[in-house]
């Protein structure tokens, strides 16, 4: 039932993209919600499952958008894969980590995409991918932290009370 | 039960390679020059591209009743007397001047579709893509609609792409400054042949004039036909730089496109 929740959220969050998220563009650069969407899944439940749902929403990517097919598959599951592994990892940390952790998880996302598109399509221009890489790192940042400051601080205080919980037992 | 137990320990790993093998068949050149959506596709355009038209749609909804909130926040600024009537006034001019640049583009459009020496159906473009290293759009016409692949895509200004990729009710077209596009182009002045290379950017780039070409910033570019693809004669952009190098064959040329795609709503295919 969750999973299908999911499903559902990320294949409207797709159209969004496409359509809502043009209108906010910075120096025609975005920020890729189905990115922060992958990133939440990673900090609230496994690397594993972030890994197959970014590895999902990225080939529906793929299969709409007119770019690589597979590009998207990839670099969404390594974004799972980071979130899962990196994000739960610093929750306990200060908020300044934490968004260095975003902006450096994005920018290996946007590095591996140029570097698939280089290895199996026509490249991508030097100027374009780094201005496409800082851009979308800070913007992406910006948002994933805006948006999931509340998750953040919820899983926070689920971490918090379990190492409690787990201290009242080892006392007793 | 040393089987389960490896996959049990070695998930992630395993899991991880899947989508490498899986990453790496789709990434195949065959599967990348695919003319139509796959069956197993299907599913995926239509639910996306179905949410699209309705979010384009809701979409100038709500901006029909911003603008019009916009306009009764002025008017109680600028007359509470007059409050009332304003309100009314200014909202129904706002409805009548959206009425008005609708009917322009339409009719600037059709004016075009109608001394268009080929045959033109109108499409709407109903998304843009998702990510920001390509530069596609998607309409709202298909191969229920007649569209196929390579089909050219224009506005009244010029050349905006082609058509890559097709499904029932939806296609996908590569615009002319993706880095994939690649249109056979001529200098309306000079007649030097060249080809036409999206940058990824807003911008285009002329390739394989010779460097003894006289041409100058403020040329117009023009499709010249011999891609096959792009009828003869349809406008590009016009030239705003010429770089030459010192020891290079050809001379480096930045066009600008003279269709304005951030602002592209409507725009025409060509059919035949």
């Amino acid at each position: 039932m969750k999973n299908a929740l999911l499903i559902t959220i990320g294949l409207l969050i797709i159209p969004l993209q496409s359509n809502l998220v043009n209108n906010i563009a910075l120096w025609g650069v975005k920020p890729d919600i189905i990115f922060i969407f992958v990133y939440a899944i990673g900090l609230t439940y496994n690397e594993e499952k972030a890994m197959l749902m970014g590895a999902g929403f990225g080939l529906a990517v793929d299969i709409f958008s007119g770019g690589l097919l597979g590009l998207n598959l990839l670099s969404k599951a390594a974004t799972g894969f980071a979130a899962g592994a990196l994000g739960k990892r610093i929750l306990n940390m200060r908020l300044r980590l934490q968004i260095l952790v975003i902006f450096f998880v994005t920018i290996l996302e946007v590095i591996l995409q140029i570097i698939l598109l280089s290895l199996f399509s026509k490249g991508i221009m030097f100027f374009v991918g780094m201005k496409i890489i800082f851009l979308q790192a800070l913007y992406n940042s910006l948002f994933t932290f805006v948006l999931l400051w509340p998750l953040i601080k919820r899983l926070k205080r689920e971490r918090e009370w379990l190492l409690s919980a787990k201290e009242s037992i080892l006392i007793r | 039960m040393s089987k389960p137990r490896f996959f049990y320990t070695h998930k992630k790993g395993i899991l991880l390679i899947v989508i490498i093998l899986i990453a790496i068949i789709l990434m195949s050149p065959n599967l990348q020059r695919r003319p139509r959506y796959y069956l197993i596709e299907r599913p995926i355009v239509f639910i996306i591209s179905t949410v699209q038209s309705g979010i384009t749609s809701a979409k100038e909804g709500v901006s029909r009743i911003w603008n019009g909130y916009i306009n009764l926040v002025r008017v109680q600024e600028e007359n509470k007397r007059l409050k009332k009537e304003i309100e009314t006034l200014k909202t129904e001019n706002n409805n009548y001047k959206e009425m008005v640049y609708s009917f322009e583009r339409m009719q600037a459009l059709l004016g075009f579709k109608e001394t268009a020496p080929f045959k033109t159906i109108s499409a709407r473009i109903i998304g843009k893509d998702t990510s920001n290293l390509f530069k596609t759009f998607t309409i709202n016409r298909g191969e229920k609609d007649g569209i196929k692949k390579d089909m050219v895509v224009i506005a009244p200004e010029g050349i905006v792409g082609r058509v890559i990729r097709t499904s029932g009710r939806s296609s996908l077209v590569l615009l002319s400054i993706d880095r994939n596009s690649e249109i056979a182009a001529i200098i309306q002045r000079t007649r030097d042949e060249g080809i036409i290379e999206g940058k990824g950017s807003s911008l285009t780039h002329l390739k394989y004039i010779p460097i003894l070409s006289d041409i100058k910033e403020g040329d117009a570019v023009i499709a010249s036909g011999l891609d096959g693809i792009y009828p003869k004669g349809l406008n590009i952009g016009k030239v705003i730089s010429v770089k030459r190098g010192d020891a290079a064959l050809f001379l480096e040329i930045d066009v600008m496109p003279d269709t304005d795609f951030a602002r592209l709503e409507d725009v025409l295919v060509i059919t035949n």
